[in-house]
């Protein structure tokens, strides 16, 4: 685990592409919708007996770090996290299970968009305020819920959430707003692992303290969402630079442009609350993240803010119209692929165990998926154990390259990931036939998308460089300059 | 240069044999001075401008290809981190002319996640603390930092690269460094990572290379 994430490209990129109707247990995947930092997510169908179908979102982890058993480590100590929380406002964990030795996670699925997709297709300009307001206020909450959560014993569990972004802030399109990912979240009784050296969040969302690696605690999340305050309100970053660690440096100075530069009329309240939840100084900072809702609650009253969900609801369906809840329908394919060679098949996974299992992983490749867990009981009912000794024939490594071109291709052409639906089940899967990529385009619960988007995309000149390579292929006479391409490009990608 | 003589170091030499192989058309020669150089040009711009390093890089080498009939230098390394700096200044300018006009211009962009590839690789809290430092420092600094300690150039070969007489730059490099010492002792950062970074400033701040 010592070198972290500095991977090879050639594995950065790797997608596991699971094509529609490929089976996990109970779940068939409908399509792909996304990806984050360690994961990607699928739009998936829960079956049950008598045509009973619901939507979830699969995350599994992405196959370059699942075989870091740190990454595993990470993935189900959010699992475990996740088990013991149950909001309103965040993102539910329905179910663990186990796919060709990897782990995946079943969420609930969010019918709406993230925080970071509505920004965005906002162009600079702010949301309107109660709204920005109720997203900021129902996260917080959200927050102050997880950091006081205690174990049976009533001890505290010290969870710190360090991961408060936008793109991890749900938003349906009833108005609903979900807190996702607890992925890199903290528990305190937990030795603490980051002592690596490893950060982990996204710059600019980072409290100073989590910056510097120091200590945090529950006020760090205040700082980040005094940040997403900032944003939903401006429609700007706090903290913007092109260099990460210029971001980190005017994190840790706490050097911000008053909202008032952007927004004219900003209210002064409204400022001292963000000014006050952007303390460097942990102590100056709101103490909860519900002293910091209060106060905005306050704001809210004083100036007559409207700040319903209903008003919420209605900004969304005014920007998105009201989606259809996806199309469930897919044709399911009886045997999911297993990446890798079957030389054992585990069944039922205890969550104690797990890290003994993490380590024996790349053994126990099952060929479906096979145990499902529940989560710490929250789930009540038995759940139907799929395939145990069922030697599916493995397909070797070659299955991996063999994985259905189609939604690989397709995975890598949308990288742009907007929307997430959760939450309510949708009850008859419709008529139509599969929704293609584009429709409507699901957002993940998780960081942020596709790390070939996130390198690849921000310059225009990227695409350029694409077009050129294309064209060199095509050459036979080469010029000097293109033969120099020729030897560039394959060198980047290494 | 009043005296244009080779380096002692024997693999100079051989980088000149095979910028003239180049020059003459041998591509083959071409080809390996890029392979050798690809990684050290990329980990330059990692830590200036990392969101477009990538891109840079290939525009320097290509930029290189175009020019390598006017290289006068003794020293293939000072040519092409001659280019590369060209390209930052480049691209440094014109972010900052983005700036002045990006009042209204929507600035919600993807957040730097610290888990994406690009983003991670120093890791270890003292190269951050040394970034953080040479981050506040005025960018010649900054690039005569990087090229001395990241890069490994001498004082002549940045003073071809930066232009400037080579007492010139013994001059402003010691001052670089006394300045740099100054922000990483006065910045906010654990008490046990700046101790360790100060222990032994200049290997960490060569291993940023390999960081990068």
């Amino acid at each position: 685990m010592g070198s972290g994430v500095d991977l090879p490209t050639n594995r950065q990129h790797t997608i596991r592409g699971l094509s529609p109707g490929t089976r996990l247990g109970r779940y068939a995947v409908v399509r792909r919708i996304g990806s984050g930092g360690m994961a990607e997510l699928y739009l998936a169908r829960l079956d049950g007996p008598e045509g009973f179908a619901k939507a979830v979102a699969l995350k599994l982890m992405h196959p370059y770090l699942s075989d870091d058993a740190h990454f595993a480590r990470m993935f189900l100590k959010e699992a475990r996290i996740a088990a013991q929380i149950e909001h309103p406002s965040i993102v539910q964990v329905l179910d663990v299970g186990e796919f060709g030795g990897e782990y995946f996670m079943a969420l609930e699925f969010v019918h709406g968009k993230d925080l970071r997709r509505v920004l965005a297709d906002q162009k600079g300009k702010p949301m309107p305020l109660g709204c920005a307001l109720r997203v900021v206020m129902d996260v917080g909450r959200a927050l102050h819920y997880a950091h006081r959560l205690r174990d049976p014993g009533g001890r505290a569990l010290g969870i710190v959430h360090r991961d408060v972004s936008p793109s991890n802030v749900l938003i349906s399109y009833q108005g609903a707003v979900k807190l996702a990912d607890f992925g890199v979240a903290k528990v305190a009784e937990r030795s603490n692992a980051t002592a690596s050296g490893m950060l982990k969040g996204k710059m600019g969302y980072m409290s100073p303290e989590q910056c510097l690696q120091e200590h945090v605690d529950a006020r760090s999340d205040v700082f980040s969402l005094g940040v997403l305050l900032y944003e939903a309100t401006t429609a700007r970053r706090a903290f913007f630079a092109e260099q990460p660690v210029a971001v980190m440096n005017k994190v840790i100075d706490g050097r911000w442009r008053p909202p008032d530069h952007f927004v004219p009329g900003y209210p002064g309240a409204l400022h001292e609350i963000v000014a006050r939840a952007l303390s460097v100084d942990v102590d100056k900072r709101f103490q909860s993240a519900e002293a910091m809702v209060e106060a905005l609650e306050r704001l809210a009253a004083e100036l007559e803010i409207d700040t319903r969900v209903e008003a919420l609801g209605g900004f969304m369906q005014e920007r998105y119209g009201q989606p259809a809840l996806p199309d469930l329908e897919v044709p399911t394919l009886d045997m999911a692929r297993p990446r890798a060679p079957v030389t054992e098949v585990h069944g039922f996974a205890p969550m104690g165990s797990l890290e003994s299992r993490s380590r024996s992983r790349r053994l126990v490749t099952g060929a479906a998926l096979v145990g499902v867990l529940v989560l710490g009981g929250v789930l009540g009912w038995q759940v139907a154990r799929s395939t145990d000794g069922a030697p599916a024939p493995a397909p070797a490594p070659a299955a991996v390259g063999s994985a259905p071109a189609p939604v690989q291709a397709a995975a890598v052409a949308s990288p742009e990931l907007p929307a997430n639906d959760v939450a309510v089940a949708p009850s008859e899967p419709e008529a139509p036939p599969p929704t293609t990529e584009d429709e409507d385009p699901p957002q993940t619960a998780l960081d942020e998308p596709t790390e070939d988007s996130v390198v690849e995309d921000e310059p225009a000149k990227a695409t350029k460089r694409k077009g050129k390579r294309r064209k060199k292929r095509s050459t036979s006479t080469k010029s000097e300059t293109e033969r120099a391409r020729e030897i560039l490009f394959p060198t980047s990608s290494k | 240069m009043a005296q244009v003589q080779q380096d002692d170091d024997p693999g100079q030499d051989e980088e000149i044999a095979l910028l003239y192989a180049w020059r003459s058309g041998d591509r083959g020669a071409g080809d390996r001075l890029m392979r050798l150089y690809y990684a050290r040009v990329l980990s330059f711009f990692r830590m200036r401008a990392a969101s477009v390093a990538d891109d840079l890089t290939q525009r320097t080498f290509l930029a290189c290809t175009e020019s390598k009939e006017h290289v006068r230098t003794s020293s293939f390394r000072a040519f092409l981190f001659g280019v590369a700096r060209k390209m930052l200044l480049k691209h440094i300018e014109a972010e900052s002319r983005k700036a002045l006009h990006q009042v209204y211009e929507f600035e919600v962009g993807r957040p730097q996640s610290i888990l994406s590839p690009s983003g991670v690789v120093h890791q270890r809290r003292e190269h951050w603390l040394l970034l953080r430092a040479l981050d506040r420092l005025p960018d010649e600094s900054q690039t005569m930092i990087a090229l001395f300690y990241v890069q490994g150039l001498r004082a002549r070969e940045i003073g071809e690269v930066l232009g400037m007489p080579t007492s010139t730059v013994t001059t402003r490099l010691s001052r670089a460094r006394e300045a740099l010492r100054a922000e990483v002792e006065t910045l906010r950062a654990p008490a046990e990572v700046r101790r360790s970074l100060l222990a032994d400033f200049e290997a960490w701040a060569r291993s940023l290379g390999t960081a990068m």
